[in-house]
């Protein structure tokens, strides 16, 4: 059970407070879509979860333990917003880069290359990417190389993963395409899904959670729940962002 | 095949040969970690150590390695706490490592015939115990590589990405800095310590261009310098100049060939498209 639990969580870039006071629980299978203004703190949520970053205040479990046991024991999965200045010139094709995430995961250890070979392909169906296998990961589309983190991060088997705007900078087809991608992966895979997105809409049409933020937790629930709930907040960052 | 017939020169071959293996292994990471000046800061911390270590009495290469390991600790803990002045603490460490060299060779009074063999490499003064070091450091050096290759992969992908996997990047860092301060002390006796950094880059960057996988890049860089060693040290022996200017040349040369023949196949290749489309 990959069970998320924030109790209390504050977090102060040095006096600045960015996060107040965060108490919410993720449950294992859940898809949870983190919403809120530019600056409201959803990537440092996200990076609090990961244990990339530590919370001034308060305590948060992942799967029971502490974010750092979890992380030992390959539980979590992580794919950041800025891949592409790193990834355009970088040397590898997209099977190689799948099996970073097998090879790199603790809970992996033993496999045969035969046995890693149908992960890889068997990843790469699963984000439509099987006919990229040979090219280099820089030559690729920029949703075509979300696609290929999301299988380098499922490769090692994860119980969560964790994706901050995997669509920005991504056009609407191929956003649309990663949505209907995790949605499935969510439900086949029973992975637990947090991923902050800023397209509101589509984040309520595929999760089945959202978390919106804006320096502290204005609304946890049901994402139909939010949509009835929230539209004056939804059209208040609409502008402000 | 006469220069095969010196010892000399069989030495230097062996030397070289090992050089050229274990240098892009390692250049390949500091390229895609984009730390391609690591290997010059590090260069100037063994120029350093040989010194110091001619002062104290020491086996120079052994002054070298005590003094750049030193020095890439030092470099690596700067990087993990000030990740935003990476270059200003590798510049600091760069100029103590030249200062200290000019400290220690005015104080030991080293002939400069000694310096200059450190600095620009040299065929004759390579000894069986500098073959013996080079081949314990490049075998301690590809051993750990095998080992830690796919975690070095993915911390050059993405530092978080990694950690958040469960790589305990702290250390694998401080290991990999380690291990390129090994390789500035293996490429010192032949390339010379102020060009061991291009024998590390020069090939992964003509291999870059290739357009290849990670591990095919690899190879070919690894091809590159095994053939720019090669020539570099049959025209050192009969123009009867230092080594590591003639090696590093060499390797620039294969990278403009390469840089050129593509930009040729590639406006080749834009033109026989554009005629194509023209005719249709």
């Amino acid at each position: 059970m990959c069970e998320v639990k924030l109790s209390k969580v504050a977090f102060a870039y040095d006096r600045d407070n960015v996060l107040n006071d965060i108490s919410l629980t993720v449950n294992q299978g859940d898809f949870t879509a983190v919403v809120g203004p530019n600056g409201a703190g959803k990537s440092t949520i996200i990076k609090i979860i990961a244990g990339i970053l530590s919370p001034t205040d308060g305590t948060v479990s992942v799967g029971g333990g502490t974010v750092m046991a979890a992380r030992a024991r390959g539980l979590i999965s992580y794919v950041p917003q800025n891949y592409g200045k790193n990834i355009v010139g970088f040397p590898a094709t997209v099977a190689e880069i799948v099996k970073l995430g097998i090879a790199a995961s603790p809970r992996n250890k033993g496999y045969t290359v035969h046995t890693v070979e149908h992960i890889v392909n068997h990843m790469l169906e699963l984000v439509g990417c099987q006919e990229l296998k040979k090219r280099r990961i820089g030559d690729l589309s920029g949703g075509q190389q979300q696609r290929v983190m999301v299988a380098r991060a499922l490769a090692g088997n994860p119980e969560l993963l964790l994706l901050d705007e995997p669509t920005s900078g991504i056009d609407y087809e191929a956003s649309t395409k990663i949505y209907e991608l995790l949605g499935h992966l969510n439900k086949s895979l029973s992975v637990t899904v947090i991923m902050i997105s800023h397209d509101i809409d589509k984040a309520i049409s595929w999760a089945n959670k959202v978390a919106c933020i804006n320096r502290g937790l204005c609304f946890y629930g049901n994402s139909k729940d939010f949509n009835s709930t929230h539209l004056g907040a939804r059209h208040l960052w609409y502008y402000s962002g | 095949m006469e220069f095969l017939q010196y010892d000399f020169f069989q030495r230097a071959l062996a030397a070289g040969l090992i050089t050229a293996l274990v240098c892009p292994l390692i250049g390949i990471f500091v390229v895609v970690r984009r730390q391609s000046l690591i290997g010059d800061g590090l260069g100037h911390l063994a120029f350093a150590g040989v010194t110091g270590g001619y002062l104290l009495g020491w086996y120079p290469a052994v002054g070298a390695l005590a003094l750049t390991v030193t020095g890439a600790v030092g470099i690596e803990f700067v990087r993990q706490r000030h990740k935003q002045y990476t270059d200003m603490g590798l510049a600091i460490f760069f100029y103590t490592g030249i200062a200290l060299a000019i400290i220690f060779s005015t104080m030991t009074r080293m002939p400069s015939s000694g310096l200059l063999s450190f600095l620009f490499g040299s065929i004759i003064t390579v000894t069986t115990t500098d073959v013996a070091l080079i081949a314990l450091c490049s075998v301690t050096v590809m051993t750990v590589l095998y080992f830690l290759f796919d975690k070095l992969m993915l911390i050059a992908l993405d530092e978080d990405v990694a950690s958040v996997s469960g790589i305990n990047t702290p250390l694998i860092n401080m290991v990999f800095s380690i291990l390129t301060a090994f390789v500035v002390v293996v490429g010192m006796a032949v390339v010379g310590i102020l060009l061991v950094s291009a024998l590390m880059i020069v090939p992964v960057a003509a291999a870059y261009q290739l357009r290849l996988g990670f591990k095919k890049t690899l190879g070919c860089a690894v091809c590159f310098s095994v053939l720019s060693v090669l020539i570099g040290l049959i025209l050192s022996f009969y123009l009867d100049i230092a080594p590591g200017g003639t090696i590093v040349m060499t390797a620039i040369i294969i990278y403009v060939a390469i840089a050129v023949c593509r930009q040729f196949f590639e406006f080749k290749g834009r033109f026989s498209h554009k005629s194509i489309s023209t005719r249709n």
